[in-house]
């Protein structure tokens, strides 16, 4: 039955689900029918042994009781026996045939065993032809009943066993649910099918039957995918966290992959830090951040280690998230960050089927931040804080009232850059599949279309992926096959200046208007505002380059399994993936306009060049892994041995080329120019080699044990610290197989398991050459002439090694009430050595970077709680799955009682990674009070203020932490646990009722504070050609105020205000509803009649809700960058 | 039967196996673009491109490539943003200003580029370069490395000295040095300089593709400087006087074509940063894009500009100090006036001047009369520019008027601001195609040339009581501009005393030196930087545009934060840092 393990909760209980039920549901019915061929070729009735109650009784009563207690069916002519005829028997038990010939001793009589019969005829009459019209006519008896089974939705069941209770008389349902099979007339019929409750009808007096099966919770049953296999859940000893990807990327605008990992799995932190098309992965981290380094995991897609945005999410069937060292060991040197498996999905034995999915989203930014957009206010704004600062007034007093006074939108603008900047996106995405197989070849296949316009100009992605995956069974013993997938992406050339526009959005004015409806370009329409900002249109920048990425990825794996002998394996894949990425562009001389004089104020300028670019990255990768799995001692022990090599290379190249002056600017390749031109290219590779095995033990399914072992060699280190072992082991009971445990299974307890791990891992974040010392360029000119120079731009550090970490694990899963209820905890402790690490070093050792060194130890502590519960009532069924996790870092060794400061980032020995470290604000002076504190202090040391300038009223006091009189660097202390939350959260709740599917999906974080300042957004400076934020504006002090919640304005080169404090500590906690979606599902009735097999149709809003202190643009995206959308979603799901 | 069988089976795993390892990857992999220090080090070439590297350094924006934004910390110019050193000119700089942080370590790297090639020079075989020439290398970078602490002294006094011995690669967060006395970072900047005169070779003698590295000339002029900056006259003369005697040296003919190409290397440049432009050899620095206005090339943005005092104390021809009253009676006491003799308006369309200023002929004529070095370095009110605008030669104009744009054949200043702009080290129209970025404007620029050696020599034979010889090397540098002698006659023109002599070297200094980044230091040398505490600095027309702010603390910056932060030896913090 281990067919049965494919299946997830999920799967049975969601709608979206069919498609990949109905494949599941085709191969069982195959595995039926193969399972009935079985038992007829086992037949030994003739052997079977009967108990009987007399010896004595008649011939009828002799059948009825061969018949209960044997598979066999009695067939016989009641012209010839004589059923009532008494018999005295000998013995009380005996075989079936001893008992026929002792009743049918002396009469012409004769017996024959065929199939499920048992034919008692004149021996004189016996052949085989009369014994099979004697079959044929007992089968005529009875009578035949048809029926449909379905589950609560009405949706068919196919492939559902009906079997004659008491017989092996049986069928399947097909594709539409509907069954017919003879009985015999009071006979009662089992219904059951995988994840359904049986169902046991009697059919006496009724031939025509509606069946509906209710749902069965059984999480425990799951397979998950884990490093080089797939193993049961309840068989896991490590801490491996399944999602079942396939149910939202069927309903969720998810683009990426990596979101859809968000609030899904405890342990697992997901931040969209950036969400422009084309360049949305989000960062995941998985247990906290154990490392200064890079703390992104593994990603490894089919086995082969991948960026997540180049699967497509609609082909993914699963991921599981490998935390522990014992599940994660087995990838060794890149494992310290978690593992990410991801599957896509195969074909299965069954009918073809195809699959549409499609939606339209209607994107937007979420506006948090609400700039000054009245020009008239912002030039008096501007003008109080120049005047502050003892600098003179920027505007005249006539300009501001002719804005004031001015009615023309045109000519007197009083633009909202944020709302002039982004827009409605609409969206659309399309994925057609199809998949199916014979007994020997399965395949799926895709083929998805996306168009993500963005929510801001030129800036889009469209996207077509395609992928097949097929295997073949050439032999018994070989297989072969091959995944092939790849995209083509085509990224608008805006999407280039999109860094550049946060960049400069916030260096324009409202006095400026974007885009006339004409479609000229704005300049600065106030001739005494600054020129410079002319240039900041964010839509003329958008628009300024005409051109493009084209991105073209092709990933394929071509693997063949032999079978030698029964429990034995051995798969080899080699695996190809390429990327090409072409860049093509030119600039587009775009005028800005003063729309007041009507006159080009910024011209559109600059020399005309044709550059074009291409970067190209492959990977090589090759495996071998062998497996042999069998059981011994009568089956007590299973034992699972795998064992495997691999190697890979990563190499990447780019070149660029300009080339200056178009013959006409609308052509656009370097043939077109005649001018100079430059050009510029490198390359950069490394491989890796490594050997990794692993043995399971089991003992009687309630003691389990693992090790793992990896050994790595990678060329970013020099040779001799090259390799790296990674040893992990794990253990487990399954405490609800005891048989002391019976009384508890037997009631609420439906599942207990404690498991325990310990293991090794490594992380090798370091650039490809850092291990060498190395000369790049840092050209001068002598003569006249380029003069090429070489410098240490980069210093080495030969010693460089893997960073290790260990983590110890212990975990229960638990079910109840019949595995309504589910659950994990898990503790984890996670220690990280010789972390490789920028030491920091004094500025005295110049500008070149600094090599990483194996120099400090890190420890995550903290608990991973999952909770499910599903429950049904009726046509009604809900339930909701929740995740919480518990992490605090802390640097355990680093140097000493040495620190390292960067920017506001401290790490020192016993504090959380990045603890941030500042200054702490008293108060803003509002009072003259509040300002006799400063005079005070004035008054005992004069140069109290000497660090960062006396403050005045409207200001900010620091508060003199030291207590030595003076405010200065000195008074800098820890002001926060740093930049990783401690509590991540998630909540999926759903509902369902008949065809109407309702779920959502909560996620967020929680105690994180962090620095965040921007001159622009949330200081309270000034700057000539600069926006200003009204919540900062409208906050400020000014004379007379004393409830004002920012300091004064002032000049920007005025810092006093913006001293790095905890005035800018801003908390980043927050709750996100990151989807809510209504579904419907079309009865089946309806939609067999379209010539369908389902037909779903749902809106969803995704992102839409967020909750946070955070005063920033979006609390997942650090400062001002392309921030997460707003999406409404509507879209379909088809079956043919 | 079963052994053919299995047979079939192991043959295939073999065969699986072979494909999958034969083919081992190489696990010892190095980078396409980069040397690995293994390989290098051993030609002259290499010792060339370390050398170059060390050169880089000057370029840099924290060392000298804004140089001349510096003079924003003085009388000469005014400024905005980082390149018009606006943090400091307003006194709200502090020890975690990126300027101040980016220059210490800026210079430190060059520092560490130069202790490079002296530690490596000597693994150059002798086949390749002869001791003699190894010997000139070293001296070469002792030059390179004296400058850069000079830097280092004059900006941040006593500050720890790292020479050859140490090993940034193996010891680079180990270097924990205390601030050596500024006599001993002086003196090590002394002997490095002797070296360097003992090895380097003369002006001249070096093959033309290795024009622009340092000469001996260069080593003593640069002694001469530090000597100077000591104060120690007598001695520093000596070295003025070397160069001088050399005869290697001597005023370009040209003051306006000093700064253009052509003039950039004439033997007037004793030490200058070699600029060059163009598509794929873009390395030289931005002087275009900080000083040039929105109708130079590439659109530029005037971050350093003409302080309007400094523009009025050019002299008249005939050596008489400048007077507005002269021309414009009232002109110096009533802002509304001096408004009025600026002020245009355009035509409605903006396109074109519809009334010039009563006193444009005025302002034309006395400009005439000025030191022809003000309308030589400077972009004054209609007064013409080449510029270049919509990828075209455009003559514009610098009309004073609300509305001017370049597209029109004006002179546009990025941020509004009425002031003087700078012409000198400004590109003019393209510069003949030699210049394709505004960050690269491929004009040399002199850390020392033969006039400032001339005014460097005088001011030291004015300290050493020698008034007449210090007058007549003053009147060596006027007379390349036709500008009368000191004591020549008028008594506009004498000079007698120490002190009158040294108002008169002040002066010279900086309309002969003007924007080339000698004026803050010479201010803080002479005592005099306080003497800018709350000048106003206002336009021509009388728009104040800012207030500056000196303390005397400004004499040094302040060690940058951070570095302290690591290393508490070096503490204390400069006076009023702390």
């Amino acid at each position: 039955m281990e067919i049965k393990f494919l299946i997830t909760p999920y799967l049975i209980k969601n709608e979206p689900f069919k498609g990949i039920l109905r494949i599941m549901k085709i191969c069982f019915v195959l595995l039926f029918v193969f399972s009935f061929q079985l038992l007829a070729l086992d037949t030994k009735a003739q052997e079977a042994v009967i108990e009987l109650k007399t010896k004595s009784m008649t011939v009828g009563q002799l059948i009825n009781e061969i018949e209960k207690q044997t598979d066999y069916l009695v067939v016989y002519s009641n012209r010839e026996i004589d059923a009532n005829r008494k018999v005295t028997l000998r013995n009380k038990s005996d075989k079936v045939s001893a008992y026929l010939d002792e009743a049918f001793a002396g009469t012409d009589i004769g017996y024959d065993f065929e199939n499920n019969y048992i034919v008692l005829m004149k021996k004189a009459n016996r052949n085989a032809s009369t014994i099979a019209d004697m079959i044929r006519s007992a089968q005529q008896q009875g009578k035949t009943i048809t029926g449909r089974v379905v589950d609560v939705n009405g949706e068919p069941i196919i492939g559902a066993n009906i079997i004659e209770v008491g017989t092996t008389n049986g069928t399947v349902t097909d594709i539409d649910g509907n069954f017919s099979l003879h009985v015999k007339d009071d006979a009662a019929i089992r219904v059951s099918y995988i994840g359904y409750v049986e169902q046991e009808i009697k059919t006496a007096g009724k031939t025509s039957f509606n069946i509906v099966l209710q749902e069965e919770a059984i999480a425990l049953q799951e397979v998950v995918a884990v490093g080089y296999g797939v193993q049961r859940k309840v068989n896991l000893s490590g801490s491996v966290a399944a999602v079942d990807v396939s149910k939202m990327v069927e309903s969720r605008p998810i683009t990426n992959l990596s979101i859809a990992l968000a609030g899904a799995a405890p342990g697992v932190r997901v931040t969209s830090s950036n969400n422009r098309p084309g360049y949305d992965d989000a960062s995941i981290s998985i247990r906290g951040k154990g490392t200064l380094n890079n703390a992104s995991p593994l990603i490894i897609i089919d086995g082969v280690e991948a960026s997540i945005s180049s699967v497509n999410p609609q082909d993914v069937e699963s991921i599981s998230v490998l935390k522990d060292a014992s599940s994660a060991a087995i990838y060794g040197s890149r494992a310290a960050n978690g593992v990410i498996l991801v599957t896509t999905k195969q074909g299965k034995k069954g009918a073809l089927q195809l699959d549409y999915s499609g939606y339209m989203s209607f994107e937007s930014i979420r506006k948090t931040l609400e700039p000054v957009s009245n020009y008239a206010d912002y030039m008096e704004y501007m003008n109080e804080g120049y005047q502050n600062s003892n600098l003179p007034k920027l505007f005249s007093q006539e300009m501001i009232d002719t804005w004031r006074n001015g009615k023309d939108p045109i000519l007197y603008p009083n633009t909202d850059w944020i709302d002039a900047t982004f827009k409605t996106g609409l969206s659309t995405n399309h994925v057609l599949s199809a998949s199916g197989g014979s007994e020997t070849v399965r395949f799926y296949s895709s083929f998805g279309y996306l168009n993500n316009p963005g929510v801001m100009e030129n800036s889009g992605q469209e996207k077509y992926s395609g992928r097949l995956n097929i295997e073949g069974d050439i032999r018994p013993w070989l297989s072969v096959g091959a995944n092939v997938n790849g995209y083509f992406s085509d990224l608008d050339a805006g999407t280039d200046n999109i860094a550049d526009v946060f960049t400069y959005a916030s260096a324009t004015t409202p006095g400026m208007v974007f885009r006339h409806p004409d479609g000229r370009y704005g300049a600065m329409n106030n001739p005494e505002d600054d020129p410079q900002s002319a240039a900041n249109n964010p839509l003329r920048r958008l628009n300024n380059i005409w051109g493009g990425y084209q991105r073209q990825n092709l990933r394929t794996r071509f693997f063949g399994t032999l079978r030698p002998f029964e429990g034995f394996s051995v798969t080899g894949s080699f695996n190809y993936d390429f990327t090409d990425e072409e860049m093509k562009k030119k600039p587009v001389f775009i005028d800005g306009w003063n729309f007041l004089t009507n006159t080009i104020t910024s011209p559109g300028e600059g020399r005309s060049y044709v550059t074009s670019k291409d970067n190209k990255w492959t990977r090589h990768f090759g495996d071998v892994v062998a497996r042999y799995e069998n059981s011994f001692l009568n089956k007590k022990l299973d034992l699972s041995v795998m064992a495997g090599a691999s190697q890979e290379q990563y190499l990447s190249k780019n070149f660029t080329t300009t080339k200056y002056d178009l013959i006409d600017m609308n052509l656009d390749v370097i043939d077109a120019t005649t001018g100079e031109a430059s050009a510029g290219g490198s390359a950069s590779e490394w491989a890796m080699r490594s050997y990794f095995g692993r043995i399971n033990l089991g003992w009687e399914n309630k003691y389990l044990f693992e090790f793992n072992l990896r050994a790595d060699a990678s060329s970013r280190f020099l040779k001799d610290r090259r390799w790296g072992y990674f040893p992990s082991f794990s253990a487990a009971w399954r405490i609800d197989q005891e048989n002391f445990m019976q009384p508890l299974t037997d009631r609420w307890l439906s599942s207990l398991k404690v498991r325990a791990s310990y293991g090794s891992l490594g992380n090798n974040s370091v650039g490809n050459y850092e291990a060498q010392s190395l000369f790049s360029q840092s050209n001068y000119c002598w003569g006249d002439e380029v003069a090429v120079g070489m410098a240490q731009t980069a210093l080495a550090n030969a010693l460089l090694t893997w960073e290790s970490t260990y983590v110890s694990n212990i975990g229960i899963d638990f079910g109840m009430l019949r595995n309504q209820l589910t659950g994990s905890l898990d503790l984890f402790y996670k220690k990280t050595e010789d972390i490789l690490i920028d030491l920091p070093a004094p500025l005295v050792h110049g500008t070149s970077s600094l090599p990483k060194q194996n120099a400090a130890s890190v420890t995550n502590k903290g608990f991973e709680l999952s909770l499910g519960w599903r429950g049904k009532s009726g046509n009604f069924n809900y339930g909701i799955d929740g995740n919480l996790t518990y992490n605090k870092n802390k640097v355990v060794k680093f140097k000493g009682e040495d620190y390292s400061l960067s920017g506001v980032n401290y790490i020192k020995e016993g504090l959380p990674i990045n603890a941030q470290y500042m200054l702490r604000v008293d108060r803003i002076i509002q009072t003259d009070e509040d300002l006799a504190i400063v005079n005070e202090m004035l008054a005992k040391k004069p140069n109290a203020f000497a660090a960062y300038g006396v403050p005045q009223k409207g200001d900010l006091l620091y508060k003199d932490i030291n207590g030595d009189g003076l405010i200065n660097s000195n008074d800098r202390t820890i002001v926060s646990d740093g930049d990783n939350p401690k509590w991540l959260y998630g909540l999926s709740p759903y509902i369902s009722y008949k065809g109407i599917d309702f779920s959502a999906l909560i996620q967020g974080v929680a105690g994180v504070k962090v620095y965040w300042q921007h001159a622009h957004y949330n200081t309270p400076t000034v700057r000539y050609g600069y926006q200003l934020n009204r919540k900062v504006v409208e906050g400020r002090w000014y004379e007379g105020r004393t409830d004002a919640s920012y300091p004064r304005l002032l000049q920007s080169s005025d810092t006093r205000n913006t001293i790095a404090s905890d005035f800018y500590l801003e908390n980043k906690s927050y709750l996100k509803i990151r989807n809510i979606q209504l579904g419907y599902t079309l009865p089946q009735s309806v939609v067999n009649k379209m010539f369908l097999q389902r037909f779903r149709i749902y809106g969803s809003l995704e992102n839409f809700f967020t909750f946070t202190p955070y005063r920033g643009w979006d609390p997942e995206v650090s400062g001002m960058n392309y921030p997460s959308m707003k999406q409404a979603v509507i879209g379909i799901n088809l079956s043919f | 039967m079963f052994m053919k069988k299995q047979c079939k089976y192991y043959t295939a795993i073999l065969f699986f196996l072979i494909i999958l390892l034969s083919g081992c990857y190489d696990l010892d992999r190095f980078p396409h673009d980069k040397l690995s220090s293994g390989t290098f080090w051993k030609t002259r070439e290499h010792a060339d491109q370390a050398m170059a590297g060390v050169y880089s350094m000057l370029r840099n924006d924290n060392v000298f490539g804004i140089v001349f934004g510096l003079d924003c910390l003085s009388d000469i110019g005014t400024g905005y943003d980082a390149p018009g050193y606006v943090d400091m000119a307003r006194g709200t700089y502090t020890a975690t200003t990126g300027q101040v942080v980016n220059k210490w370590r800026s210079l430190y790297e060059g520092i560490a580029r130069a202790n490079l090639v002296i530690q490596n020079i000597g693994n150059v075989s002798e086949n390749e370069m002869s001791q003699e020439i190894k010997n000139q290398y070293v001296a070469e970078a002792k030059f390179l490395r004296a400058l850069f602490y000079f830097q280092l002294l004059d900006f941040y006094g006593a500050v720890p000295l790292y020479d050859e011995t140490v090993v940034v690669a193996e010891e680079f967060n180990k270097m924990m040095e205390p601030r050596s006395t500024p006599d001993q970072v002086r003196s090590f900047i002394l002997s490095d300089l002797d070296a360097a005169i003992a090895s380097l070779p003369q002006e001249g003698d070096y093959a033309a593709a290795y024009y622009g590295r340092a000469t001996k000339g260069a080593a003593q002029a640069l002694k001469g400087k530090v000597l100077l900056f000591n104060k120690q006259y007598g001695e520093a003369s000596k070295l003025f006087e070397d160069v001088i005697s050399s005869k290697k040296y001597a005023l370009y003919p040209s003051y306006e074509d000093l700064f253009k190409p052509g003039g950039d290397a004439s033997n007037e440049m004793i030490f200058a940063i070699q600029n060059i432009g163009g598509v794929g050899k873009n390395y030289g620095m931005p002087m275009t894009w900080y000083m040039g206005t929105r109708s130079s090339f590439g659109s530029c943005w005037d971050n350093v500009t003409a302080a309007t005092d400094f523009v009025d104390s050019y002299e008249y021809k005939d050596g008489r100090p400048f007077n507005w009253e002269d021309w414009i009676p009232g002109f110096t006491t009533d802002d509304a006036i001096k408004d009025a003799t600026f002020r245009a308006t355009l035509t409605s369309d903006l396109t074109k001047v519809a009334k010039y200023p009563d006193a444009k002929d005025l302002l034309l004529e006395m400009y005439d009369q000025r030191d022809p070095r003000m309308q030589q370095s400077l972009i004054l009110p209609y007064t013409w520019y080449k510029g270049w605008v919509s990828n075209a030669p455009k003559d514009c104009e610098y009309v004073i008027a609300s509305g001017v744009n370049e597209t029109n054949g004006f002179v546009r200043v990025n941020n509004g601001w009425e002031v003087y702009l700078w012409r000198k080290f400004v590109a003019e129209y393209n510069m003949n195609g030699a210049i394709t970025d505004r960050a690269h404007t491929p004009i040399n620029f002199p850390l020392i040339r033969y006039a400032d050696v001339l005014l460097m020599l005088a001011e030291c034979y004015n300290e050493m009581e020698r008034q007449d010889d210090a007058v007549s090397l003053i009147n060596e540098v006027r007379a390349r501009v036709d500008m009368p002698g000191i004591n020549s006659g008028p008594s506009w023109l004498e000079a007698s005393t120490k002190e009158e002599v040294f108002e008169r070297i002040k002066h010279e200094r900086a309309v002969e030196l003007a924007i080339e980044g000698h004026r803050f230091s010479d201010l803080k040398r002479w005592g005099l930087l306080e003497t800018l505490n709350g000048k106003a600095e206002k336009g021509f027309t009388g728009k104040a545009y800012y207030t500056r702010v000196v303390r005397s603390r400004d004499y040094l910056w302040p060690i940058p934060q951070q570095e302290i932060d690591m290393n508490e030896n070096l503490l204390p913090q400069n006076p009023g840092w702390e």
